[in-house]
């Protein structure tokens, strides 16, 4: 045998278990998923060719549009909150100050809290007359809503539990700003910028790719999102947290139905794809890489 | 050069182990062994915890000890349903598992459970030793293919000391659906800032039966057939009952009473803890509150009927043991079903857990029996009044619908007749798409 061709084979043989991982447990999966789509199967049975039965459905399904809707709004608040706050906090952690070390793990030690015990926390932070939030906004005189009994305010609950999460955003955040060329900011100075025409000029334009990474991550985070409003509010009230993955789930799960769950996973795959093409298309020529 | 090869060949090495590992690690779950034992070991998947759990632990252990042939195992499994159908599903199913019987006909519909109904006599069972109804909740398009576990029927449940403190008679219970509103009125007491300290009654409370409330109006949620019918006039009048609830006493309020309201298990029971006065419980609640508040002074009644005082009308459920399709030891897992459901095993089960058992012959499990009520839960289950949910394999999804169409009413958004036609239009459909799919499935499996 060759050197290069044993070398070859050596390179797959190390790179073998995730390509395995990949086509068994991954691309399989879809496959078998995007198969599934086009049948009725309850998972207990063979599946029944359906054609498009199952997509023809989903368009005259009510619950399935709402789920859409719900879900886009949560989007629409949780994503530019999210990006924001995280940045915000990446650049008060990126300050020369006493303990940053410390403060920058104490704002990463929430993300590491599972969501099921985030959304168990959370939930009796919301809860009613007795949760601390409404005790606290009592104090200062606001008589605090019933946050997740009110359809309402369920989601910018929900929204608002989901900042706990930003710690591994604030992060890779943090990473992009110490990449900031100093005497870009001592040229701004010397042109006499102030704080905030630095970060508006400089520091945005600098990381816009890390920016531009995290919205995409973002998009499809919230477009998946499922523990939190599955252990706080289960979709209510009245299924105004009832997102695209939680009727996904039911479909799947609850209702044995397979074949529609998988149409549904299949359109919600298609949406990210067209999403993140769009995203891509127009931030393109907004986008800056160090590199380039 | 030589270190560096010998490295080299033992770093490949350990990449083929690792990786050979991983496959066996991959695909040993599918490859079931062939191997021939003496001891039958069965795997028995139990839903319930705690209590519940430690009485069948007992009597499996019992089992384990009155002969040498088969051994079971039991494991208490969380959210049995999901995880039986994957089992199931991956051909990888316990031997004998639990579901609720609500579930059972969704499960036997998809061919997921083997039917018992020829395997009797080898069980030695007699079916006429049943309370009819706990065979008809555990079959499906006549077909047997549970035995029940343990048996439930629902009783409203009072508080005599509050009775006592509000003027009422703390032995008499309302005796209809007129009078319990009454009641509730009385019971209610206000705290100083406006909100709720007390309730005489709550509909929400606990919330697990939203779909059951129509049963004491006449009400059904399937025809003959089994085709949906959601918004009769008794259906309707039922939630219009609810909804009188939250219009009279604040849905603000009662949410807000709610959100405080403590966990079911646990002291701070809205009704262990003495918050609300009256409540619709199953059986199984005198366990609790011999748990956490044994003081409690309390009783039991049928709930009123809406349209006469005199009927003794109950939800009934049972927990039905079944052996799902593709079990390994399907004769073991018959024999120990049939070990289950011997009189001494039932009447063991139903008093730790301070139930009543399906076996028709109760007079030996009333005397000295935990749950001082039980003759009144006994009743409920033989009236020709008692009650069972729809044996329809759409339930799951149905019930989850009725579910919705309570919340819209309780807060108001929609009118009962809105949100029960909004049930209707909605399971109509399914129930068709339900038709024809079994149809599509039938038609594949005769060719």
């Amino acid at each position: 045998m060759k050197a290069k061709t044993r070398k070859i084979l050596k390179g797959i043989g190390f790179i073998s278990p995730w390509v395995v991982g990949l086509l068994v447990f991954q691309l399989f999966p879809i496959c078998a998923s995007f198969y599934y789509s086009f049948c009725s199967y309850d998972v207990l049975n063979p599946p029944v060719f359906v054609g498009l039965d199952n997509y023809v459905s989903l368009a005259q399904d009510e619950l399935f549009w709402h789920s859409l809707k719900v879900t886009v709004i949560y989007a629409a608040l949780a994503l530019p909150l999210s990006l924001v706050v995280s940045l915000f906090i990446a650049i008060l952690l990126n300050q020369k100050i006493k303990a940053r070390g410390l403060f920058r793990t104490i704002f990463y030690i929430p993300s590491l809290v599972p969501m099921v015990a985030l959304g168990i926390l959370w939930g009796w932070i919301f809860r009613g007359d007795q949760g601390i939030l409404n005790y606290l906004l009592g104090l200062v005189g606001i008589d605090g809503p019933n946050w997740l009994g009110s359809t309402v305010w369920a989601t910018p609950s929900i929204v608002i539990t989901g900042l706990w999460g930003v710690g591994a955003t604030v992060v890779i955040y943090l990473a992009a700003l110490q990449t900031v060329p100093a005497e870009l900011y001592e040229a701004a100075t010397i042109d006499g910028a102030n704080t905030w025409q630095k970060i508006i000029h400089v520091t945005i334009p600098s990381i816009s790719s890390v920016i531009y990474f995290n919205l995409m991550l973002g998009v499809i985070g919230c477009l998946q999102v499922f523990a939190v409003p599955y252990v706080m509010t289960g979709g209510g009230p009245e299924r105004s947290t009832y997102y695209y993955t939680l009727y996904l789930f039911d479909n799947a799960f609850s209702y044995l139905r397979m074949g529609y769950a998988s149409a549904m996973a299949m359109i919600l795959t298609v949406l990210i794809l067209i999403l993140t093409w769009l995203a891509h298309k127009f931030s393109h020529s907004k986008v800056h890489y160090t590199a380039e | 050069m030589v270190k560096c090869i010998q490295l080299k060949k033992s770093c490949c090495g350990l990449v083929i182990c690792i990786f050979a590992a991983l496959l066996l690690a991959v695909f040993s779950g599918c490859v079931r062994s062939t191997k021939a034992e003496e001891v039958v070991e069965l795997d028995f998947w139990v839903m319930w915890t705690g209590r519940e759990f430690e009485a069948m632990m007992e009597i499996v252990a019992l089992y384990n000890e009155s002969q040498d042939e088969i051994r079971v195992n039991a494991l208490s499994v969380s959210n049995i349903q999901r995880k039986l159908l994957i089992a199931t599903a991956g051909n990888d199913p316990p031997d004998v598992a639990m579901l609720t019987s609500d579930i059972l006909p969704q499960f036997a519909d998809k061919n997921a459970l083997l039917s018992l109904s020829s395997s009797l006599e080898q069980m030695d069972l007699d079916l006429e030793a049943y309370v009819p109804v706990f065979i008809e909740l555990c079959s499906f398009n006549d077909e047997l293919y549970g035995l029940p576990a343990s048996t439930v029927s629902l009783a409203l449940h009072w508080n005599k000391r509050m009775f006592a403190e509000a003027g009422l008679d703390p032995d008499v219970a309302p005796r209809t659906i007129e009078e319990l509103d009454l009641f509730a009125q009385q019971l209610t007491r206000k705290n100083e800032d406006g909100g709720y300290a007390t309730l005489g009654f709550l509909p929400t409370d606990p919330g697990w039966w939203p779909f059951a409330w129509t049963l004491w109006f006449d009400g059904s949620w399937v025809d003959e057939t089994g085709a949906p019918t959601a918004n009769t006039l008794e259906n309707i009048a039922a939630l219009e009952w609810v909804r009188s609830y939250s219009v009279k006493f604040g849905v603000r309020e009662l949410q807000n009473f709610s959100s405080n309201m403590g966990n079911f298990s646990s002291a701070q029971n809205a009704f262990f803890s003495e918050q609300c006065a009256m409540t619709l419980q199953g059986v199984w609640l005198s366990n609790f509150i011999g748990e956490y508040t044994p003081d409690l002074d309390w009783g039991a009644a049928a709930f009123p009927a809406a349209n006469d005082a005199t009927r003794q009308i109950s939800l009934v459920q049972c927990d039905v043991l079944v052996i799902p399709r593709n079990a390994r030891n399907v004769d073991a897992a018959a024999e120990f079903i049939a070990y289950l459901q011997r009189k001494e095993s039932l009447d063991y089960l139903a008093r730790k857990h301070g139930k009543f058992g399906p076996l028709l012959d109760k007079e030996a499990l009333i005397e000295g029996h935990p749950n001082k009520e039980i003759e009144l839960f006994i009743d409920l289950s033989e009236s020709e009044d008692v009650r069972i949910l729809p044996q329809t394999p759409i339930w799951p999804e149905y019930s989850v619908e009725i579910g919705q169409a309570f919340e819209s009413v309780w807060l108001g958004s929609l009118t009962a007749t809105e949100a029960l036609n909004g049930v209707q239009k909605k399971m109509d459909k399914q129930w068709k798409d339900y038709l024809r799919i079994r149809d599509a499935i039938a038609r594949k499996a005769d060719k």
